[in-house]
């Protein structure tokens, strides 16, 4: 297991380099397109609604085919890493969008009015106030979400890019026996995907202190029998 | 390409995607059912299934069905493989699915079945399904789009499913900007029947059992 944990883990950068990739890319436009989708005016809340439809109904392996394979095509040829980051960096866009866009569609309609009260200047507004709010607001769903980008990185596999499932594949493949190589692989991507996990509910306790802890819900004891008089006579 | 070869391509996803979902709703009403039941080791073990199976990504789940599971000399062939891994694999995210259903419904209702010492099936199918299910409904329609996208995967172990004759196409010498834009749109148009119908079936269901506000 340590073995096989260290052929893997020049793979684990790799895929790691590729999610910090892919939410460099992915974030600043997904912010921009949510915002466009919260308040912009048609012609361009449009398009970029059409994009963001595109980049989620897509799966993501045709999105990373149609860029390392398609766009050449039209002129734009990539390496590996650079169309994996704009598969990647699109496809976040595209879901982030919506979490920016009902992050800020949860500012209480209260500090709307405040900033016109205060007769704040519209941009200084939206950026002092409502940004601000509105990101606490998305952080933890952000996180969740990069723990889907982290999975998706395996999809490096499919175009030959060597990280933790392809060095595992091809190690594997050397030795006849993938199957152990595969497990580490497994519990690599799980040791992850946790440790954010983790992450993003303990921000969520702290930036949002009213939010109870999930109430267990256990089964109720059920009533005592309902004794007749005759039989307790 | 042939229609034909469209076709039976289409036919795979298709299978992938239905056979996979209705096993996963069946395992996953089970793994739901253990997370909320009496019992705290199956309680930890639903807990432990979901979070490992969701954990890691579906391609290395398919990589160890596929290349992975020995049963003697028999190999799992790809399509069992795929549906084996979806089928496991949904069964935690559908779990979460039916979770979130009936961690909606008010706690007091839970208390008035006890309350009315209402036999356990009947005040589960009369009163509490009722008002879980339509949230459920929507997050597993929202899983099954999910799941017919996931089904792409299966062409790196080689079924030849849309995504499988399109590559192989497009490494023959179509044009692979075309080729690929007009496989993501046929995904896109495969799940818009997927979107409409859980959105139906949702509201249908709300309005059947609407309670007078």
């Amino acid at each position: 297991m340590i073995e096989n944990l260290s052929v893997l883990l020049p793979g684990l950068a790799v895929s790691l380099r590729l999610l910090g990739l892919a939410l460099l890319a992915g974030l600043p436009l997904g912010l921009l397109a949510g915002i466009a989708l919260f308040r912009s005016p048609r012609w361009l809340r449009w398009p970029v609604a059409v994009l963001t439809e595109v980049g989620r109904g897509f799966p993501a392996l045709v999105t990373v085919y149609l860029v390392y394979f398609g766009f050449p095509q039209v002129g734009v040829v990539l390496n590996d890493v650079a169309a994996l980051t704009v598969a990647f960096g699109f496809t976040t866009a595209s879901y982030t969008a919506d979490l920016f866009r009902s992050a800020l569609a949860s500012v209480p309609k209260a500090q709307h009015e405040a900033i016109a009260a205060l007769a704040l200047p519209p941009l200084k507004g939206f950026a002092l106030v409502l940004l601000p709010q509105a990101l606490r607001h998305a952080l933890p769903a952000l996180i969740g979400f990069a723990v889907i980008v982290f999975q998706g990185t395996a999809l490096a596999f499919s175009i030959g890019l060597k990280e933790v499932i392809g060095i595992a594949y091809d190690e594997g493949t050397l030795r006849f026996d993938v199957l152990p190589l595969l497990i580490t692989a497994a519990a690599l991507y799980l040791a992850v995907s946790l440790i954010l996990t983790a992450l993003a509910s303990g921000l969520q306790r702290r930036l949002d202190p009213t939010a109870r802890p999930a109430t267990r819900r256990r089964a109720l004891p059920r009533p005592a029998p309902v004794t007749t008089l005759k039989e307790s006579a | 390409m042939s229609a034909e070869l469209i076709l039976r391509a289409l036919g795979f996803t298709l299978t992938a995607t239905c056979v996979s979902f209705v096993l996963a709703a069946l395992l996953g009403a089970l793994v739901a059912a253990a997370r909320r039941g009496p019992w705290a080791p199956l309680r930890w073990l639903a807990i432990a299934w979901v979070s490992v199976l969701r954990g890691v990504p579906p391609l290395v789940w398919l990589f160890v069905a596929f290349f992975g599971i020995n049963l003697g000399q028999a190999k799992l062939t790809a399509l069992t493989a795929t549906i084996l891994t979806f089928s496991l694999v949904g069964s935690a995210f559908l779990a979460e699915a039916y979770r979130s259903g009936l961690d909606s419904v008010s706690r007091t209702q839970f208390e008035a079945v006890s309350a009315t010492a209402m036999p356990a099936w009947p005040g589960f199918s009369r009163v509490i399904l009722p008002q879980a299910l339509p949230v459920s409904l929507s997050a597993a329609g929202a899983y099954l789009i999910h799941l017919l996208k996931d089904t792409a995967l299966a062409s790196l172990i080689g079924v030849q499913e849309l995504t499988f004759i399109t590559n192989d196409a497009v490494q023959r010498g179509s044009n692979g900007f075309t080729a690929f834009l007009l496989l993501g749109l046929a995904y896109l148009a495969l799940s818009v029947p997927v979107a409409l119908a859980a959105r139906t079936a949702e509201a249908k269901l709300r309005k059947r059992w609407a309670v007078a506000a």
